[in-house]
């Protein structure tokens, strides 16, 4: 057992965690980042599609450390990796694709703006958007994003972002034009991708192994590439991967003690450590952090910071569906210049449904279009062929269906991201029977969609169809109207100025334990319509700057 | 069933985690037609000839060799083989193992040959069969998940890194259309040993 005191200990060090740590280790503080995974860095990630997508590289097997699926109406307890946004030492932003969205000040209202909605616990954050405005400011600046100011105009008035957008292929000519044509308004979607020399780092080569890779020139601005060596730069930050945190500790007064630590190295999962800090902060994810806080004896018979009984509560995906279309050769190659580019990335997403309060109340507040290529994964793109329409494909059925696939013209998807609301029947609790490889409760994640979940993702989809035959695309067809994304989570540890009906305060603080803070997407009491990565980065600089105040 | 928004594979989500349930318990009642009797030792054991056999002929037919190059040009046999080397892959070997011995067992019943040595059509019939769930099996033992592994493996084969062992030549990549980026080859990791 370790004799040292840190100033702070965090759990994770993806976008919840670095950005305090950073912060905190400027400020001088001793701070101690325990991270569940390997530490690798860029030149250790593959560009191999077996090895970092399909099989546990980012993310454990559910044979070693499951999470436990139930579904409303039919499906499970299942034992899934779904769930984990990632496990090394940069977390989920490692492997995101990293399209970094603010989002709109109508998702910090969402319970004024739409009222009471039945079925669904809706709540305003406790927090202003102009205070995160500051705070996104700053995510951006620190870790790198590529944007054009200006051109989403749903978006309120805000500054130039730090480097300009990414490089886009001449497709998203086609995306632009059609978009017109529908009276729509497609801009270019932020990336976290450094697109000129940054801050020491390296420009984007466009390989094209960007979503589901870790970048192999620190050209994504995960947490591992921007804000950790600027972080061990200040001497300050001791980084401990393979530290699975098991348990926080509390003392006798009721404030935290630190962290229990098991040895996350194969084979040595029933060594233990501890590490003692004077304020500990959790960042290991929505469903993780959950799951910490209620193995973790609390006082009155209750988990750590659960006297509201809230832990868990509120748990929050984004709606996803897509649509997805071919760009034929024999048609399209005529009509845009160097079609047959190896660019990348189309590069627009659309803001037109997001909030609409001239649409149908079920659907008013919906989400974002963003359209790109098909993921250029040889084997994931064969899967999807060999399984679309819910009917397996195989023999010259499946060759012939692959020949057309892969030789006939380029394929453009719509991805939408949307609305979750929070209900009662989608929560994290901890599961009576499956264990992990060391020993502890799996997290078991219920999810019961709210009706109006489903009416958004259908619609998103149906306007990305549309879109998608305005470019006159073929075979244009919809995937999972009803799906939802499981690396993008919030609630579970939602904020709120009542402590009988939230685990954290306005400053990500909790309630009943005042050296505990929760600075992933736990805090969150909405999920927004969009991608969320870049909110929980800036919401960790936020809460940095109040710890500093509040333990100087 | 998982998430939409993910790029993760059949294998990696499903199989991983739930085929340990495939494989018969001691106890468990034979087989209705007695036709096939795995049992869990065939964890242990590595895949052999016989069975590696049946299941290269079983993926020649799921991707088939026409005009251009399909599972059996691209040596997805191969792939498999490696791939069920690790030992994390043990619950997924079992499911292979008993697969082959499904089939091996419906050849036998059909026209009293191998499995290999069945024509392309009477390959066809049972592999139909398997993928539907109709094909005599132990308890326990879901055939059609077995087939859907035995697809996703094929596809593997075919389009993974040729390190892999399967992809030979880089047929599958030059079938996809498929350029890859010059990274692949800097990162030093485990080639296989041919």
């Amino acid at each position: 057992m370790s004799a040292e005191v840190f100033d702070a200990v965090v759990v994770g060090s993806g976008a919840g965690g670095m950005p305090v740590a950073l912060t905190l280790a400027r400020a001088g503080w001793k701070v101690c980042v325990l991270e569940k995974g390997p530490y690798r860095q860029a030149h250790e990630f593959p560009q191999d599609e077996v090895l970092s997508c399909r099989r546990n590289y980012f993310v454990p097997y559910a044979a070693d450390e499951p999470h436990v699926l139930v579904r409303e109406g039919g499906g499970g307890p299942e034992r899934s990796f779904e769930g984990w946004t990632s496990h090394g030492v940069g977390g989920g932003t490692v492997h995101m694709s990293g399209f970094f969205f603010r989002l709109h000040p109508v998702d910090l209202k969402l319970r004024s703006t739409l009222g009471a909605v039945p079925g669904a616990e809706l709540a305003d954050w406790p927090f202003s958007y102009d205070e995160l405005v500051a705070a996104y400011d700053e995510a951006e600046r620190e870790v790198g994003v590529a944007g054009v100011a200006g051109t989403n105009p749903f978006e309120p008035k805000r500054g130039a972002y730090p480097l300009p957008p990414v490089e886009t292929h001449p497709v998203c000519s086609l995306v632009d034009e059609a978009g017109r044509k529908l009276g729509w308004h497609p801009f270019p979607t932020p990336r976290a991708i450094v697109t000129r020399p940054y801050d020491g780092r390296q420009a984007c080569v466009y390989c094209r192994f960007c979503g589901s890779y870790g970048c192999e020139v620190n050209a994504k601005s995960s947490t591992l590439a921007s804000l950790l060596p600027k972080a061990l730069a200040t001497g300050s930050l001791t980084l401990r991967p393979l530290s699975m945190a098991a348990r926080v500790e509390l003392a006798k007064d009721g404030t935290a003690r630190g962290v229990e630590v098991r040895d996350a190295t194969p084979g040595k999962e029933q060594t233990s450590s501890f590490v003692a800090a004077r304020v500990v902060i959790l960042a290991a994810s929505a469903v993780e952090s959950a799951r910490l806080l209620l193995m973790s004896p609390g006082t009155g018979g209750k988990a750590v910071a659960n006297g509201s009984g809230h832990v868990g509560r509120h748990l929050m995906f984004n709606t996803f569906s897509e649509a997805g279309g071919m760009l034929p050769y024999a048609t399209h190659e005529k009509r845009v210049p160097d079609f047959r580019s190896s660019m990348p990335f189309v590069g627009r997403s659309l803001w037109d449904h997001y909030y609409d309060a001239k649409a149908p109340e079920e659907v008013r507040k919906s989400g974002m279009l963003r359209v790109g290529f098909m993921h250029p994964n040889p084997i994931f793109q064969a899967e999807r062929v060999a399984t679309r329409d819910g009917k397996l494909l195989w023999g010259s059925a499946l060759k012939q269906a692959l020949r057309k696939h892969f030789h006939d013209g380029l394929h453009v998807e719509v991805e939408t991201f949307g609305e979750f609301l929070p209900t009662p029947g989608t929560h994290v609790t901890l599961d009576p029977e499956v264990k992990d490889r060391f020993g502890l409760p799996a997290a078991r994640i219920n999810i019961a969609h709210h009706p109006r979940n489903g009416l958004v993702a259908r619609r998103l989809a149906t306007a990305g169809e549309q879109l998608l035959r305005a470019m006159d695309a073929v075979d244009v067809h919809t995937r999972v109207p009803h799906g939802e994304t499981m690396v993008l989570q919030h609630g579970t540890c939602r904020a709120g100025k009542d402590p009988a009906e939230s685990v954290l305060d306005r400053d990500c603080r909790s309630h009943e334990v005042k050296n505990l803070y929760v600075t992933d997407g736990s805090f969150m009491p909405s999920s927004g319509g969009c991608p969320t990565t870049l909110t929980i980065l800036a919401n960790s600089f936020r809460v940095a700057h109040k710890i500093i105040a509040q333990w100087k | 069933m998982h998430s939409a928004f993910s790029r993760r594979s059949f294998l990696a989500t499903t199989a991983l985690g739930m085929a340990s349930g495939c494989v018969r318990r001691e106890g468990d009642a034979p087989p209705p037609d007695g036709s096939v009797q795995p049992t869990a030792e065939h964890a242990e054991q590595a895949l052999g000839p016989r069975t590696l056999g049946i299941l290269e002929a079983a993926m020649a037919r799921i991707l088939p060799s026409d005009e251009d190059p399909g599972a059996k040009e691209a040596r997805c046999v191969e792939f498999l083989r490696t791939q069920l080397e690790d030992p994390q892959l043990a619950a997924v070997k079992r499911e292979m193992h008993l697969l082959a011995r499904v089939l091996e067992a419906a050849a036998k019943k059909a026209t009293g040959g191998a499995f290999p040595a069945l024509t392309a059509v009477e390959q066809d019939e049972i592999l139909g069969r398997a993928a539907e769930g109709k094909l005599p099996h132990p308890r326990g033992f879901d055939v059609t998940h077995a087939f859907r592994v035995l697809v996703s493996f094929t596809l593997e084969g075919f389009l993974s890194d040729p390190r892999h062992g399967g992809n030979a030549g880089g047929v599958g990549w030059k079938f996809a259309q498929f350029e890859p980026h010059a990274g692949h080859a800097h990162h030093g990791l485990p080639v296989v040993d041919k």
